[in-house]
């Protein structure tokens, strides 16, 4: 028997319990399949084009970062088979501090493959890369994959999933849709509880089983179109479900950083809010986790400044330009995304919760950046990769 | 599946059943490890997923490659490289006896594939003889990753339901829940000394207590001094101090002076001072070829 968080919680308890969620998620995908405040596309992706073309010269060069080092790497020189490791020299933006070397006592930490698990993390990430691809389907616009995610938010929250598994399944319904075309309203219902019981079956001791999934979605589809719809998530995804997620790295940060759990939540909060963000699914998930942790240190802060420093930069492997436009960005989806996409709440009301410290009753630095109309946020700056 | 001329049956595996086949085009011998997906199941289960999604990021000479997998409605076939036998096999073809470069090399490449599989994220969680597959080259390959699963930083609680009984290391004979690349190492200790042995189990309990016991017997019982917190492990409960009754060289004669010193490296019930794979491989033994 599944319980919400709420229930358990006795926070907000629904008049009667199981059917009143079930209404609730009912309601959502009827959302789906037809949003509220409709986006007119091709409006809106002409807009983009052409901010985007006044700031082509505002991409930004990372090109010259290096791998990070760390160490390495005794006997063994067998893995040429899988990634060749950056050859120019590393210099440590930090040498007199080494967290892992710090928590060698502690078993959880890993100490000993942490830096080569975050290096071959990020020499991954290109394998996961995805590409606008909205323009192959026609269905689908920057709302409907909003209204996706905060679905997907709830479906994690009902079912007490753990956020890697929420980032994986937002993950992959980014990689299918980039590798597909002409995806209806329905199918990306299908698509989101699919990719949702697939990344938990990676990662979960429990995972949902198909007829919940099925009775969440309003029983939608069968368990035939539901089994189907995994085998083409499989054959068009393929089986390597292990990608980098920003979760991970922002964790890292918060970790190598010593951060309070509260500043951590709030950076949490701020990463999963720009899950909704089409735009951000084509920036690196290192990038991503990086700046919203930034900008969650500046929140915090009491004179709301904080700065990139050499700590960060050891562990993250970039420099604070690469990331401060993308911190500004963010800072503006929180803005435009609690102001114009209200009823895609899911992500703002977990965080409003007691467990997560209430981060998101926390004001929001002041909004540098102008939406492009009610339904556009600001333009995106353009990033390397990762 | 009409690529594959079946020829026969291997074994059976965590999960599904493992033939040899032939590619019909190429003539490659193949293994193919098959599920059967009934409309009832929860789709692919999450076994053969976590082995699927494995193996296709480890590339390794150490670590079995897994070259094609076919999803069909009712049916899931993984198609492997194939390898004449595993290391129990080979154990029963010594009649006793393993020649000390050998064995050395067997070691060696079980290392090596573990620090590769721990550098990249993966936990094994059921090293065994049987798990170890060993081709004509006398390549080994780690195999049978129905168990194994990714681990992120910092790990989490997992399963304690994990490592056939002779190969689990006592936090989580315990019952720990929380571990790290610390599981497999015990397993690779318990196999080292397999091996060594041409094939005598080291610690071959009949259940989780006979299992302890047989541990603690050899290393001694683990106190709140050598083992801090060890008491709160959640199926914990002391056990008497044992006086071994025999010495390294006696349980493993075959091994020289610096082969003992990694196997009590590895064989360490506290799992924050068990050695990890990357240490291992730069231990003396793999330099020392006095005995070669």
């Amino acid at each position: 028997m599944m319980m919400l968080r709420s229930q358990a919680k006795n926070v907000d308890p629904p008049a009667d319990g199981r059917q009143h969620q079930k209404r609730k998620q009912a309601e959502q995908l009827d959302a789906l399949k037809n949003p509220l405040e409709p986006v007119a596309k091709k409006q809106l992706s002409k807009g983009l084009t052409e901010l985007r073309g006044h700031l082509s010269g505002f991409k930004i060069d990372s090109a010259k970062r290096e791998q990070q080092g760390g160490k390495k790497n005794p006997s063994n020189n067998d893995d040429s088979e899988n990634i060749a490791p950056g050859k120019a020299p590393y210099v440590d933006p930090c040498p007199h501090y080494d967290y892992d070397q710090e928590e060698a006592h502690n078993p959880d930490s890993v100490s000993e493959y942490a830096p080569e698990i975050f290096d071959y993390y990020k020499a991954r990430e290109i394998q996961f890369q995805v590409l606008p691809y909205l323009a192959r389907h026609p269905e689908i616009d920057v709302k409907t994959r909003a209204i996706l995610i905060d679905w997907m938010v709830e479906i994690q929250e009902t079912f007490e999933l753990n956020h890697e598994t929420l980032y994986n399944a937002v993950k992959l319904t980014d990689i299918f849709l980039h590798n597909s075309k002409n995806v209806d309203k329905n199918t990306i219902q299908k698509l989101a509880c699919v990719t949702i019981f697939i990344a938990a079956k990676y990662d979960e001791r429990s995972p949902p089983l198909v007829d919940d999934l099925i009775y969440l979605s309003g029983d939608r589809f069968t368990r035939e179109e539901l089994l189907a719809m995994e085998r083409s998530l499989f054959s068009t995804v393929g089986y390597d479900l292990g990608s980098p997620l920003s979760y991970r790295y922002l964790r890292r940060l918060g970790r190598v950083c010593r951060v309070d759990m509260r500043s951590l939540t709030m950076a949490r909060y701020i990463l999963e809010t720009s899950l909704m963000v089409y735009d951000y699914a084509f920036i690196s998930q290192a990038r991503q986790a990086a700046a919203a942790f930034v900008l969650a240190m500046r929140m915090m802060a009491k004179d709301h400044k904080y700065e990139w420093n050499p700590v960060l930069e050891k562990y993250s492997g970039f420099t604070g330009e690469e990331i401060y436009p993308l911190v500004e960005h963010m800072n503006h989806i929180m803005h435009f995304v609690n102001a114009k996409w209200t009823q895609l709440a899911s992500v703002r009301q977990k965080y409003s919760h007691e467990v997560f410290f209430h981060v998101a009753e926390i004001p929001f630095l002041p909004d540098t950046l102008k939406a492009v109309n009610a339904h556009t946020y600001a333009p995106v700056p353009v990033f390397s990769y990762p | 599946m009409h690529n594959y001329d079946k020829m026969e049956k291997i074994g059976e595996g965590t999960y599904g059943t493992v033939f040899k086949a032939r590619n019909k085009s190429s003539g490659e011998i193949v293994a193919l490890k098959r599920v059967r997906l009934d409309d009832d199941d929860e789709g692919v289960p999450s076994s053969a997923l976590r082995e699927i999604c494995i193996l296709r990021e480890l590339k390794h000479r150490n670590v079995v490659r897994l070259y094609d997998v076919v999803h069909s409605e009712n049916k899931l076939t993984l198609v492997f490289e194939f390898c004449d036998q595993d290391l129990k096999k080979f154990f029963d073809s010594l009649n006793g006896y393993m020649d000390a470069q050998t064995a050395r090399s067997l070691m060696l490449q079980l290392l090596r594939g573990l620090s590769f599989c721990h550098s990249h994220h993966v936990l094994h969680r059921d090293l065994k003889p049987q798990n170890l597959l060993i081709n004509t080259n006398g390549t080994l390959k780690l195999a049978d990753f129905g168990l194994a699963r990714a681990f992120g930083v910092p790990v989490r609680c997992f399963s304690a339901e994990v490592v056939t009984l002779w190969y689990r290391p006592p936090d989580v004979l315990f019952g720990a829940k929380l571990y790290n690349t610390s599981i497999d190492m015990w397993s690779a200790g318990c196999i080292f000394a397999e091996i060594s042995n041409a094939g005598r189990p080291l610690f071959p309990g009949a259940d989780v207590d006979d299992q302890l016991k047989r541990i603690f017997k050899q290393l001694g019982s683990p106190t709140e001094e050598s083992w801090p917190s060890i008491s709160q492990l959640p199926d914990y409960k002391p056990f008497p101090t044992y006086n071994p009754t025999l010495t390294w060289s006696q349980i493993v004669p075959n091994l020289n002076t610096r082969g003992r010193d990694l196997l009590q490296k590895l064989l360490v019930c506290n799992p924050a001072g068990r050695i990890d794979a990357d240490t291992a491989l730069r231990h003396a033994y793999f330099a020392d070829t006095s005995d070669v």
